[in-house]
């Protein structure tokens, strides 16, 4: 659950890490969005929207960001 | 006229027997070149099990890749040539399940969705940024720490990196 939450965290840019309530109730909605015949990413990013007061109020940096940062630190060493 | 052969009795027989066959054949290649409805789902399912398999191995990866860049990073006293070859190892890992992500989008092999939010980003940051940036940080480290090592970029070793982006990204 918590590689889960971690996920939702960065994919819908949040600050906190959602608690287990709040993944499970995405989920929930996720998939009636779906049921009720929107597309699998729409259908995840509307329930986002919905529960999380934050939604997309954060950008985290992506793996080559990270990447660069920390060789940039290596290459300082 | 009608040729000879051609009399009233072939024409009959032509079409009890002919139609059939012609009807037939037509009807296996039709079911061989379109697919049913479950064959296609049968697929898209294939190809999101790919595209998951594929993006927890590259996770899984980059882990350990930033781990050895950290282990580095943190190092108290002098780093070795162990360490600065667990950085070049683990990153070599890394641009390689990039490789078989690329092979695998060139291919068709996975899912519209993860190809163009998740895997085609992550190869075109690849080319951009992490590649140009590891080689060029590991020798700047070899040359400052007299370490032995010879690796350098180049497009042919990762030219199916370089196809995606040019197929479906942009080249910085």
């Amino acid at each position: 659950m918590a590689d889960a939450a971690s996920g939702l965290r960065i994919k819908y840019g949040l600050g906190p890490v959602p608690t287990d309530t709040q993944v499970k109730t995405w989920a929930r909605l996720t998939r009636q969005n779906i049921d009720s015949g929107m597309p699998r990413e729409a259908a995840g990013a509307a329930a986002a929207k919905l529960l999380f007061p934050d939604y997309n109020t954060h950008h985290y940096a992506s793996q080559a960001d990270e990447i660069e940062a920390l060789l940039r630190a290596a290459e300082g060493k | 006229m009608l040729p000879t052969w051609l009399d009233p009795a072939t024409v009959k027989a032509i079409g009890a027997i002919g139609i059939p066959i012609v009807t037939f054949v037509l009807g296996f290649f039709a079911s061989r070149w379109t697919m049913t409805k479950k064959e296609r789902k049968d697929v898209e399912q294939k190809q999101f099990e790919n595209s998951a398999e594929l993006m927890t191995a590259q996770l899984n990866l980059y882990q350990e890749f930033t781990a050895a860049l950290t282990k580095y990073n943190d190092k108290v006293g002098a780093v070795t040539f162990d360490d600065f070859y667990a950085i070049a190892t683990t990153g070599e890992k890394y641009f390689y399940q990039q490789k078989i992500i690329s092979d695998a989008i060139l291919s068709g092999r996975v899912d519209n969705n993860a190809r163009d939010n998740t895997l085609v980003p992550s190869i075109v940051q690849t080319v951009n940024k992490s590649l140009p940036a590891f080689y060029k940080t590991l020798q700047s480290i070899a040359q400052k720490k007299n370490f032995e090592y010879h690796g350098e970029l180049r497009r042919e070793d990762y030219e199916s990196l370089y196809r995606v982006v040019e197929k479906y990204g942009k080249l910085d």
